[in-house]
């Protein structure tokens, strides 16, 4: 496993550079300039702003200082705030992945015991309710249900307790955090119930799960240890692009609840044409995931043994 | 287990989940705190460096210039005390108060004017308003001229620049300006936050032009308030400022400023009754009207319009042009856009200058149809005409923001212009950096644009559409025009030029050298418990004066 492992920080490493220089290049070509207002500055001012950030060299020049600046840890300066990139990124990003955690724990939790629920009381009123809660989840965009979130929960809620049960913003105390990583976690709750009913139901119908019964199994046992182990096997597949759906598309939830987390930085950086900022936010996120996914396929083989890492065979 | 138990497991497990302990929120207004939204994190606190409101709001609270602006937008004794004026109304010579002190307690003096100016005018530095201000001050634009880059600032001839620049250390409170023209508007102007005072020593202990302004402890106060702590994009805590000389006649505690850009969520922390001062949308507004609550408006001091690029097939024809701007109904824009006590335009100068006297005197010289477009019409054809241009085949295209709001203003202007006139005009929402870039590159037929004030003057705006002028994107150009605007720049005469500058305004009008539509306005709203907020174009958030109840 650990050769499999190197091979792949190896690639890892090689998808980052490309990615840096695709990065590079696209936000480049993007029209516009970083320092444009509306109102218009001196060619001396702007030249004097470009020279102050390093913008006036030659394209490749800038790639070659950029990566090599990666290696000590800079990633350089905000154009927008004036703010280093590390230092910004150090602030939002454990508040983001905080509520990522939060969210992926609703909505793994949440979507097996659903996905379960729905596929053993098939066709009976727990699975109606289950699945209509998943049709919910995935087809109302996560801004919506912030919004809903926010209004009936929090400030109806709290005008009829006449006190705040649910803080309407902020990311301070833990009742601040249910109602924005809810928000985030139910569409991948969603998808995590339809693929675990189905999965469910086919590990049900299985000749091991009937030779259990056969041998006078409780239904408990049948269902934790030999149904949902086996049929658990498609959400873990897809927790990985879960979790990058998840960290990078907080943008909307963390705007409705204005929290001070980095999906912000991730999107109005393009708007703003922050250079360092997208690429810094970009390179981190790329290499976020990329050990995500690495992650989830170690998981995997940890999960199902019959999965071998080292040589790729089943 | 039997399935209802795992049922009961699930919703049990589902309600951990969410139901977890503690509580926040906090009180609103009491002992003289407030929460206000700031609506977004302030980008530059680096006084001489800033140019956005955003941060503007907060540099208001916490440092102060020479002047500083009263209630009614009239300058008045900031750290100067009293000031000097010669004859030909060219040099101030400023008193500074001696009780003005920085929040360490060290003494704001004329060198820290002097080196605070410095920095504004060294171009290499880069800050924006450098050379808006430039031009004022003699000797200003020399230094600009002589600091382009870092080693050119290290120059003989750049020290020469620095020594000889119209400001000047008398003594440790005396400075003097020397001005390149009488400006009426000047003293106003000290109080802008670029012309704020920044003591050397704690610039560069604080991390000089890199880092000064990054953080609460990366900044030093000479205002009514002290920045305690910023929690960046998410609140920044002001406290009252005991050294601060005035500090008798500020009522406040605390002001937490929080980054809510969400206007509903805005709304829902302001009906929660944990935000005491929250800006408004059209609708927002019109709904909390109608519901009984007090709303409160400022005009902003942005006027809007379309811009029409000169050299375009058609719209270098001022028929043509005056055609298009009479074509939008710009009453029904207001009550379907802004939704507000936006005003229909009927000069270029909003009435937020000098009490609205101005504006009043220019009158209404825009043409409008008032529900007929017979003459509009007519103007159209003729125009075309001209300019050998088949009406059938008459298309221009739009340019603005692709912002949700300033989408539907164009689909608007695009509706009016197609029934009023039977115009085709294509819309083409791009974002702001990508307007901007292609309003430089001259590379529109039109642009939905607006302006803002700098300072308390007609000059302001009237300046913009200079033969040639950075901000001139149409290419707009009249000679007369560009006579009254320079003449007035020199003008001693107050009356004289006053003259000036309505004159030009009535030509802007003839020639239609932009499609006007609108001054806008603003809504907000506060709780019972704050009073005294004062806000206008010059001071769009002021709460130096608020008290609570």
């Amino acid at each position: 496993m650990l050769k499999y492992i190197i091979k792949r920080i190896c690639y890892a490493l090689l998808t980052l550079l490309l990615l840096i220089a695709i990065t590079f290049l696209m936000m480049h070509a993007a029209p516009g300039d970083p320092f444009a207002r509306d109102k218009a500055m001196t060619p001396e001012t702007k030249a004097a702003l470009y020279a102050r950030y390093g913008l006036d060299k030659p394209l490749w020049m800038q790639f070659l200082i950029y990566v090599g600046n990666i290696f000590k840890g800079d990633l350089g300066t905000s154009t927008k705030y004036g703010r280093e990139v590390t230092t910004i990124i150090g602030e939002s990003f454990p508040i983001s992945f905080e509520l990522g955690i939060r969210s992926l724990v609703i909505s793994i939790f949440g979507g097996i015991l659903l996905g379960t629920i729905a596929a053993i009381r098939r066709g009976k009123a727990a699975d109606t309710v289950a699945m209509t809660v998943a049709v919910i989840g995935v087809s109302v965009p996560s801004f919506i249900v912030a919004a809903l979130l926010q209004y009936f929960l929090a400030l109806q809620l709290n005008l009829k307790l006449g006190s705040v049960f649910f803080p309407i913003t902020g990311w301070t105390s833990e009742m601040s955090k249910v109602l924005p990583a809810f928000a985030l976690g139910l569409s991948s709750m969603a998808t995590i119930s339809r693929l675990m009913r189905t999965s469910m139901l086919d590990a049900l119908n299985s000749d091991y799960i009937k030779t259990a019964k056969a041998k006078g199994l409780s239904e408990k046992r049948i269902i934790w240890k030999h149904a949902v182990r086996n049929a658990i096997m498609p959400v873990i597949t897809v927790l990985g692009p879960i979790t990058a759906s998840i960290l990078t598309g907080a943008f909307v939830v963390e705007q409705v609840f204005s929290i001070p987390g980095m999906g912000k930085f991730f999107v109005t950086s393009i708007q703003e044409l922050d250079y360092m900022m997208i690429a810094g936010t970009t390179i981190f996120y790329g290499a976020f995931l990329i050990i995500m996914t690495l992650l989830v396929d170690i998981a995997y083989s940890i999960v199902d043994p019959r999965v071998k890492l080292a040589n790729g065979k089943e | 287990m039997k399935m209802n138990q795992l049922g009961k497991l699930a919703l049990s497990a589902l309600m951990g989940l969410t139901m977890l302990a503690g509580c926040g929120g906090s009180d609103g207004a009491s002992d003289g705190k407030v929460i206000v939204n700031l609506a977004s994190e302030p980008p530059e606190m680096n006084s001489f460096m800033n140019q956005d409101s955003t941060s503007g709001n907060v540099l208001r609270h916490t440092v102060e210039g020479l002047t500083t602006l009263d209630s009614n937008d009239n300058p008045v004794e900031g750290v100067a005390k009293s000031w000097d004026i010669s004859d030909d109304k060219l040099t101030y010579t400023f008193h500074l108060r001696e009780d003005s002190v920085w929040n360490d307690g060290t003494p704001v003096t004329a060198n820290d004017f002097k080196f605070a100016w410095d920095q504004l005018f060294t171009t290499y530095l880069g800050a924006a308003y450098g050379s808006t201000w430039a031009v004022l001050i003699d000797g200003a634009e020399e230094l600009m001229a002589q600091t382009k880059t870092k080693k050119d600032a290290k120059s003989a001839a750049a020290k020469k620049a620095y020594e000889n620049v119209g400001y000047k250390v008398i003594d440790d409170y005396t400075f003097e300006v020397k001005l390149t023209g009488p400006y009426p508007y000047i003293l106003g102007t000290f109080a802008f936050y670029s012309f704020a005072p920044i003591n050397e020593k704690l610039y560069n202990k604080y991390g000089g032009i890199k880092h000064y302004g990054d953080d609460a402890d990366r900044m030093a106060y000479n205002g009514p308030f002290v920045l305690s702590s910023w929690t960046h994009e998410d609140n920044m805590v002001l406290t009252k400022n005991d050294k601060y000389w005035n500090k008798d006649a500020i009522k406040l505690n605390e002001i937490t400023f929080k980054m809510i850009k969400d206007t509903n969520t805005a709304l829902n922390e302001f009906e929660n009754g944990t935000i005491d001062m929250i800006g408004l949308s059209g609708i927002q507004a019109s709904k909390l009207k109608d519901a009984g609550k007090e709303i409160q408006t400022y005009g902003d001091g942005s006027v809007w319009y379309m811009e029409f690029n000169m050299n375009r097939p058609g719209l270098k024809n001022a028929k043509v042009r005056k055609a298009l701007t009479m074509g939008i109904d710009c009453e029904k824009f207001i009550k379907t856009i802004p939704m507000n006590d936006s005003q229909v335009a009927t000069s270029f100068t909003p009435p937020v200058i000098n009490g609205g006297e101005f504006t009043k005197s220019v009158g209404n010289v825009w043409e409008r149809a008032n529900g007929d477009y017979t003459n509009a019409k007519k103007l159209l054809e003729e125009g075309l005409k001209e300019e050998g241009i088949d009406p059938k085949n008459f298309s221009i295209e739009l340019l603005g923001d692709d912002s949700d709001t300033a989408k539907i203003t164009y689909e608007f202007v695009q509706e009016q212009l197609k029934t009023n006139l039977g115009v085709k005009l294509e819309i083409k929402p791009v974002p702001f950096k990508t307007r901007i870039q292609r309003m430089n590159d001259k590379n529109f037929d039109i642009v939905w644009a607006g302006w803002s004030l700098d300072y308390n003057d007609p000059m302001s705006y009237l300046d913009l559409w200079l033969t040639g002028g950075g901000n001139n994107h149409g290419g707009y150009s009249n000679p007369e025009y560009d006579k009254l605007v320079k003449s007035a720049y020199m003008e001693a005469d107050v009356e004289k030029r006053t003259q000036m500058l309505l004159d030009a305004e009535k030509i802007l009008a003839e020639d239609c050298a932009i499609g006007l539509v609108y001054w806008r306005s603003r809504d907000f709203i506060c709780s019972d418990k704050l009073t005294g907020v004062q806000r206008s174009a010059l001071r769009d958030m002021d709460l130096r004066f608020a008290e609570t109840k």
